[in-house]
């Protein structure tokens, strides 16, 4: 979205306005800090570990980056995984069939995100509060729905490798993170409504006036966040072979943080797709590096909670200086 | 007319025969642990949705229908104001004995003054209480223990006599310490070597525990025993393991608790989950009913009245428990023949 004004300067410009490049460079730092301290970091099957763990959050990152863009918010995505993990088990239990399982928990994602989106547009509810509440409904919900983790009783193995199979080398939960990635980074960045969600969190009203639907984009987006929530939710599942009710807790707080650390603005019409994978691989090597230095876990909520300072405190500074170029 | 009052006489007869014997029937239902028993006993439970709640609660229930008691069970949920005042309005509605399960330590506090006030018997369930008469609860030290000494059993039987741990803890949590630290206590009573490779903390939640474990078995994947301090955290371990496609056959997995059907499922497959740290969530609540019928007959109690834990095996978990379908049924003969602690071995 800056090509035209990254156009105007050099590389120390192009390093200003691309925030990518500087979380790139953390992202660097930090992988190569670790391995001085352990070999076992760079290991291949620790790198296959650390992407197939991100994949569930890359993969609602992905929504949520798009809600973010648009102005939006979601915060029930945590407990949608869990219930969506719940239903899919407790449906492929009675029915045997994988395909049903899975239709019903991306069905409830897909209703999930559509009355959120409604909440939003029509009951004009801010979109933070409306999703805490759906976020209370659907754990309550969960909870009704089945007091105790629903086992797997099926034994069906090709639901078992949505989340634990391999592809080759590569863990299938990273083959489906990556399709999706590739698919919507296109969306976003060469079609009309992904320009749109640009437009519409930019500038709500310019964005009506010049005739985009700024409801229904909300509403779909809503739903497409909350389908990449379900899809999460069903890798988590598989990967833990049951149902678990308490699943998700604070998922959604580390998927936007990510998110936020990868340069998407609370405030909307910014954000890329590229930030987002940085962000959230980031803080998920920040967490496997405090494991396996075996330093204390505490570390990895406080460190997190300082990278993501510092990514706001760079990116207000990254503004700045994009705003003086740009004037220059 | 003679015969007629015959008749009348020995239809009265077997009228005022039956009515006693039905009374004398109906007494011996009700009589209690000792003695007489109340009418009427309220639970403040507290996150009553988790599944070792529910199985408390299914005890104390039990336990009450065979003694004829009407209970009323509310849920605090996390909230210490509300439990303060569902605690009073069971007090107003005129319970006689009450049990609460406490939100927070210092916050129950008013409602052990408020029952004595009020002349009312209070069982605290779970977490003491300054001021409080009796407590119910598990010891947290001497079930990780009994699991510890039964997975050095089977260690020593089955792998080689060695053993490097992984622990799902929850530092957040004392009793969850007390478990880890039972654990490996109970397990160098059999492997005096016994060596602690990673204490981790799952959060007490399956998908934590696996994230965690993963990470922890890229760092050192040598280990041979997996302890959870719950169920859910040892079977997180456990998958992060499989996942990891490391040699189930060299690893044994004690998880505790037992609040659901998850470890008994897990012992059916066969797998490396072998041992249960059983804390008898039932046999909780079925204790509580104890305890308040003493205290409603104003018996001496002990501040502490431990309930059961026991290590259960691949081979004996059927003697105290049945599963058809997702519904367990617990076996109280058995689980009432454990042998119970005193105290507990540490606080």
């Amino acid at each position: 979205m800056f090509s035209s004004e990254s156009s105007k300067g050099g590389l120390l410009t192009k390093l200003v306005l691309f925030n990518e490049i500087i979380l790139v460079a953390v992202l660097v730092v930090i992988s190569a800090a670790i391995s001085i301290g352990t070999s076992q970091f760079y290991s291949t099957s620790n790198i296959l570990n650390i992407l197939r763990d991100s994949s569930m959050a890359i993969i609602a990152g992905i929504g949520m980056t798009m809600l973010l863009i648009t102005g939006e918010v979601d915060l029930s995505i945590g407990s949608l995984v869990a219930f969506v993990g719940v239903v899919t088990m407790d449906i492929i239990n009675k029915t045997n069939s994988v395909f049903l399982g899975v239709l019903a928990g991306l069905g409830l994602g897909a209703v999930t995100g559509l009355v959120n989106g409604l909440v939003r547009t029509k009951f004009k509810v801010n979109s933070l509060i409306g999703t805490i509440a759906m976020m209370m409904i659907l754990r309550g919900s969960v909870y009704l729905y089945k007091l105790e983790a629903v086992q797997n009783y099926h034994q069906l193995e090709t639901f078992y490798s949505v989340g634990n199979g391999y592809l080759g080398f590569m863990p299938i939960p990273v083959i489906i993170m990556v399709v999706l990635y590739v698919v919507f980074l296109v969306i976003l960045y060469r079609t009309v409504p992904g320009r749109r969600l640009y437009a519409t969190g930019g500038n709500e009203i310019a964005a009506k006036i010049s005739g985009i639907k700024v409801d229904n984009l909300k509403i779909l987006t809503f739903v497409a966040n909350s389908v990449f929530a379900a899809i999460s939710g069903i890798i988590l599942v598989s990967r833990m072979n049951s149902g678990q009710p308490n699943a998700g807790v604070g998922f959604e707080l580390m998927v936007i943080s990510g998110v936020i650390l990868g340069g998407t603005s609370l405030g909307g019409g910014e954000g890329t797709l590229v930030g987002t994978l940085v962000g959230l691989l980031i803080l998920r090597v920040i967490n496997n590096g405090i494991i396996i230095l075996r330093w204390n876990q505490d570390l990895q909520i406080v460190i997190s909670g300082l990278i993501i300072i510092l990514a706001v405190y760079i990116d207000n500074k990254r503004k700045v200086a994009r705003s003086k170029i740009i004037t220059t | 007319m003679k015969k007629l009052i015959l008749i009348s006489l020995a239809i009265l007869m077997i009228f005022a025969l039956a009515t006693v014997a039905f009374a004398a029937a109906g007494e011996k239902e009700k009589e209690g642990p000792a003695g007489k028993v109340p009418a009427r006993v309220g639970w403040v439970g507290n996150y009553m949705m988790h599944e070792w709640y529910q199985n408390v609660w299914k005890g104390m229930r039990q336990r009450a229908e065979m003694l004829g008691i009407e209970l009323e069970v509310l849920d605090a949920n996390l909230d210490m104001a509300k439990q303060v005042s569902f605690a009073e309005d069971l007090i107003a509605k005129g319970v006689d004995v009450l049990i609460i399960t406490p939100v927070q330590q210092e916050g129950a506090a008013a409602i052990v003054k408020k029952a004595k006030m009020e002349g009312i018997p209070l069982i605290i369930e779970a977490s003491a209480v300054e001021g409080m008469t009796t407590m119910v609860a598990i010891c947290d030290y001497d079930c990780g223990y009994k699991g510890g000494v039964a997975t050095g059993e089977y260690v020593k039987k089955n792998l080689g006599g060695k053993a490097r741990v992984m622990a799902i803890d929850l530092p957040m949590l004392r009793p969850c310490i007390l478990r880890v630290d039972g654990f490996m206590d109970g397990l160098r009573t059999v492997i005096p070597g016994a060596e602690i490779v990673h204490r981790l903390d799952g959060q007490g939640l399956k998908d934590q525990a696996l994230q965690v474990s993963t990470d922890a078995l890229t760092a050192d994947s040598n280990i041979n025993v997996i302890y959870g301090c719950n169920d859910d955290s040892a079977l997180g371990a456990l998958q992060a393991f499989k996942a990891a496609g490391l040699d189930e056959g060299k690893l044994v997995v004690c998880g505790t608790g037992g609040e659901g059907n998850a470890f008994i499922h897990a012992m059916q497959e066969g797998g490396p989950y072998k041992v249960e740290a059983a804390m008898f969530p039932e046999a909780v609540g079925y204790e509580c009913i104890n305890m308040s019928v003493k205290l409603f007959n104003g018996e001496t109690v002990p501040e502490h009245y431990v309930t059961p834990t026991f290590a259960l095996t691949t081979e004996n978990w059927d003697d105290y428990y049945s599963l058809e379908g997702d519904v367990r049924s617990i076996n109280w003969d058995n689980v009432n023949k454990i042998p119970r602690e005193d105290q507990c071995g540490k606080y």
